[in-house]
């Protein structure tokens, strides 16, 4: 702990950041940023790679579409900032996109995905999942800082009428992070893992049954911490309600063996000071997301570090481990130093991460092997995620929005339910985008299914018939509409050209029109965020 | 008019959707094949494999002899008894997960859900091991899975989308049990309306668009799309595509499998493995109104009588077919639920979940058939001899496809996982 907080009074003296005044903030952040990018240039320098060439603003504006609000843009988006000669037009957009409501719905959605993984609910967890999100898009909604959102959770407290127990079905039932506790079966040692994973970055679950084999993780540091949730026990089948904390039970035995301990803070020499009457959780929680702790700033920062760059400063993003350091380690200190010190505000590592250069370089690589993606010398191409190719399909074919789900429950996802059936075969548990692999039935389903055969049919589909039908636009005018509503880009010389001659020479101009719309949505290009 | 007249067919140089006209040439070896039959819900091992007729526990079921002296089973399987020379039943599967998600995932991927890794089933594992690259079908298909209990159990976990099962039929909420119609390839061909010249402009197109994308791409997300585009196409266009028409086959035969999902699965799953599909997997799970399949808290003589009326035909018929065809040799059968149910009858005449002393049934390729291995004793209650986990199964399984268990492939935490983990000991007695 020690050795991290050097690091950071180190750097703190260096930039001597004032936290007040907006402009203040905006010169600060400038020279966070130019730092981080002389800091990334040096790695290209000392490992000899010549960087890709800057993305232009139609790449940058569907990457930062689909990092900060999980689609792409529209049509008549895209011509906007296109033809919009404002030099600042790239960070006032980010700006713009902050404030909206489609970031709060997919950082709802991303961070849901942080804290409730899959593989932690079984069919139980299924059910309160929307109730969860529930209470999460209203926390992100009011801004709270992520501290204040993990703290909450850490402290739950069904006692105080903040609800521990679920309704999925009553939309007028009070919100809650319960899911948290019921995805886990309320057991301490799961809970113990989930909290050091999640939100610290160390995999103490290892040390669950033996020392950890690499690190310096002993079997009782794992206990320990799980005896912050001492006083649950272990609810069969989840159910919907959080079973009562017994506040004087503060002891765990460690499963076959006779050795008991008590809770004690990873790192601390001595056992937690524990004040009578009140769960140990908050002890817990206020080490947690205390500024000073080592580890929440820097996991949070490098994943979203992983999210807009993907790929994270550490990899895995969740394996903070001294064996395993950062590529640029006083990048990330520093990144997570004023992430803590601006009250943990997950939108402002977005505007900083938005705006360095590795974010606004381009994905295109002629070269003869791509450089190592933790050089940051070259965006790497994202697959879209399950929910991302509902919504930029949806957009892209001019199918009506999805109400925002708040507290129902259901099977499908969507009213839509080919897009149901589309989210869940693009749905990929764990695996990075950047390592995302298309399977036969995906190419299947967008060659072949009822969505795109709608889409793609001249009378029916949206988008293609409003198309077809402008008396305002010529052929290149179609064109380029398709291309912006798909890509987000116009055609290139070379694919208008062609595309104006198989037109020109087409008996039947619409069906020409409905392959190339067909062609787009089944397109590389259309399908990842590069 | 066509698009290649149009100036297209110059605009493609280079051939990005090229090789799915390639006729490639065919890999001269045999190749093995696995058949998991999965009985979703739990069956009844005393009803089934494991029968006790002078227990109490071993409640109304009778046991009938086999094919083999000695060996008996539980009387609802007649047709199976007769084929039990190329079975081994495993009666003493010791377990400890009794809940379906958790059980349903451990026994389908050999771990215990944990955090953040998502563990790969095993058709995905075996199947990334078996496949070719040439090969027209997909490597890895399940039909009617009911996934509703634990769909983690049931992906590509790490392994990535590349590796998903090729679903068909899938089950898709409680009472709604897959009747065989459904038995299809979901977008298998072009909507209509849209004829093969058309999909030729069309890939054409696509081509134009995405040709020089994919050459200044190298990532993972853009060369596998080209993968699994020319897969796709190849998959529609091949003959065999015809792989999944159960109506090429005679009226006499479909009957004898039984007209059901699980009936029509297992005559699916034989047509698959002739064409050299590596992994099948197919799911029991409801028929009629019992839409639980083998969760039989309630009435479970009746219940699993009535269950291995569909089970024992279409397992039965499943393998004369292989055998036949000379296809038995290379083809490993899984018979197997997320565990067994209680030696004592409830007070409603069923039996709940019992993970501590049941039964699975492995035969074919690589087996040594008509044996039972372990002892749950007098009353089933114990495993009195030759315990076995789940990995010492699964390692069990790879050993008789020919696969190493102790393969590693990397998890999304960066950490490598075995196929079968690192204390699993494979059963040599039932191996062949």
């Amino acid at each position: 702990m020690k050795r991290f907080r050097a690091v950071f009074l180190g750097l703190t003296a260096i930039f001597a950041m004032a936290a007040e005044g907006r402009a203040g903030d905006e010169a600060d952040l400038r020279r966070l940023v130019g730092w981080i990018d002389r800091e990334l240039e040096k790695g290209w320098r000392e490992s000899g790679v010549e960087p890709a060439g800057p993305a232009d603003d139609a790449t940058f504006l569907r990457r930062v579409r689909l990092d900060l609000t999980g689609t792409i843009p529209t049509a008549s988006e895209a011509r906007e900032f296109l033809a919009d000669p404002d030099p600042d037009k790239r960070r006032k957009l980010v700006d713009r996109l902050l404030a909206g409501p489609a970031f709060t719905e997919y950082f709802t959605e991303i961070l849901s995905a942080t804290l409730l993984p899959d593989g932690d609910a079984g069919i139980n967890g299924s059910f309160a999942r929307p109730v969860f999100a529930a209470w999460l898009r209203k926390q992100i909604a009011e801004g709270a800082g992520y501290d204040a959102i993990v703290r909450e959770i850490l402290t739950l407290d069904p006692g105080s009428g903040r609800g521990g127990v679920i309704n999925p079905y009553d939309a007028s039932a009070p919100v809650t992070p319960v899911q948290w506790y019921l995805a886990r079966e309320t057991k301490p040692e799961n809970l113990a893992a989930a909290t050091t994973r999640t939100f610290l970055g160390i995999r103490l679950e290892c040390a669950q049954c033996h020392d950890h084999p690499f690190e310096s993780w002993k079997r009782e540091e794992f206990w320990e911490q799980a005896a912050f949730f001492a006083g649950y026990q272990a609810t069969q089948n989840g159910g919907g309600a959080l079973p009562a904390e017994n506040l004087t039970k503060r002891e765990l035995t460690i499963p076959e063996t006779k050795i008991a301990v008590r809770p004690r803070l990873l790192g601390e020499a001595a056992e937690a000071k524990l004040a009578e009457g009140q769960s140990p959780r908050r002890v817990l929680a206020a080490w947690v997301t205390g500024r000073d702790n080592p580890y929440f700033a820097r996991a949070t920062a490098n994943r979203m570090w992983a999210h807009f760059l993907g790929t994270g400063l550490i990899e895995p993003v969740d394996d903070l481990s001294p064996s395993n350091p950062a590529s640029h380690p006083a990048v990330l200190d520093e990144l997570a130093l004023q992430f803590a010190g601006r009250g943990f505000d997950l939108k402002y590592l977005a505007r900083v991460l938005t705006s360095t250069r590795a974010y606004q370089l381009s994905s295109s690589w002629t070269g003869s092997s791509a450089p190592d993606p933790q050089l940051f010398a070259r965006m790497r191409t994202k697959g879209l995620t399950g929910s991302q190719v509902v919504r930029a399909y949806r957009q892209a074919s001019g199918l009506p929005a999805d109400p925002v789900q708040d507290r129902r429950f259901s099977f499908s996802n969507s009213s839509t339910p080919g897009l149901a059936a589309l989210r869940d075969k693009f749905r990929r548990s764990g695996t990075p985008p950047a390592e995302a692999e298309e399977s036969i039935l995906q190419a299947l389903a967008l060659m072949n299914g009822g969505l795109t055969a709608t889409a793609t049919d001249p009378a029916r589909g949206a988008t293609l018939s409003a198309v077809i039908g402008s008396p305002f636009l010529d052929d290149p005018g179609r064109i380029e509409a398709l291309f912006l509503t798909t890509l987000g880009r116009p055609a290139s010389d070379r694919e208008r050209k062609t595309l104006l001659a198989a037109i020109g020479g087409s008996e039947d101009p619409p069906k020409t029109y409905a392959d190339l719309f067909w062609s787009l949505l089944n397109s590389p290009e259309f399908l990842v965020n590069h | 008019m066509r698009l290649a007249a149009a100036g297209l067919a110059s605009a493609t140089a280079g051939g990005w959707l090229e090789a799915l006209a390639d006729d490639t040439a065919r890999d001269p070896r045999r190749k093995r094949s696995c058949i998991l039959l999965w009985m979703s819900g739990g069956p009844s091992q005393i009803d089934t494999f494991d029968p006790k007729p002078d227990h109490p526990n071993g409640g109304q079921t009778k046991a009938i002899e086999t094919s083999v002296p000695g060996l008996r089973i539980a009387e609802h399987l007649p047709m199976i008894a007769q084929r039990m020379k190329h079975l081994a039943a495993i009666r003493s599967m010791s377990t400890k997960e009794g809940d379906h998600g958790r059980a349903s995932y451990l026994l389908r991927t050999g771990y215990l859900p944990s955090g953040p890794i998502a563990h790969p089933t095993l058709g995905s594992l075996i199947s990334k091991e078996l496949e070719r690259p040439e090969d027209d079908l997909p490597s890895f298909v399940s039909v009617a899975p009911f996934r509703l209990f634990n769909p983690q159990a049931f992906g590509p976990g790490f392994l990535g989308p590349r590796y998903a099962p090729f679903m068909v039929g899938e089950q898709l909420g409680y009472g709604v049990a897959p009747d065989a119609k459904s038995l299809k390839v979901e977008d298998l061909a072009s909507p209509g309306g849209i004829n093969r010249p058309r999909e030729d402009d069309r890939l054409k197109l696509l081509e134009l668009i995405g040709g020089e994308f994919h050459a200044t791409h190298p990532d993972a997300p853009v060369t596998s799309h080209q993968l699994a585009y020319q897969k796709a196409v190849r998959l529609m266009r091949s003959a065999a595509g015809e792989a999944f028409d159960l109506e090429r086959e005679p009226d006499k035969v479909r009957d004898a499998y039984g007209r059901n999902s699980f009936g029509q699965g297992c005559l699916l799953a034989r047509r698959l493995v002739e064409h050299g599909v590596p992994f099948v997997e197919v799911t029991l799970s409801g028929s009629g109104n019992q839409f639980l399949g083998w969760d039989t808290h309630l009435q479970n003589y009746t219940n699993t009588k009535r269950l291995c009326e569909v089970l024992d035909p279409a397992w039965a018929m499943l393998m004369d077919d292989l055998e036949s065809r000379g296809l038995l040799d290379t083809t490993t059968i899984i018979w197997m639920g997320e565990f067994g149910r209680t030696p004592r009858l409830n007070p409603q005449g069923g039996r709940d979940h019992y993970p501590a002393a049941w039964s699975t049934v492995l035969g074919g390729g690589g087996i040594k058939g008509g044996q039972a291995f372990g002892d749950t004793g007098k009353d089933g209650v114990k495993v009195k001899d030759r315990e076995v986990t789940v990995p010492d199964m699964i390692a069990t399984v790879c050993k008789a496809i020919g696969i190493d268990p102790t393969k590693q492939n990397m998890s999304e935490v960066g950490r490598p996982i075995r196929i079968a983990s690192p204390e699993a000991k494979p059963i040599a007695e039932i191996l062949s």
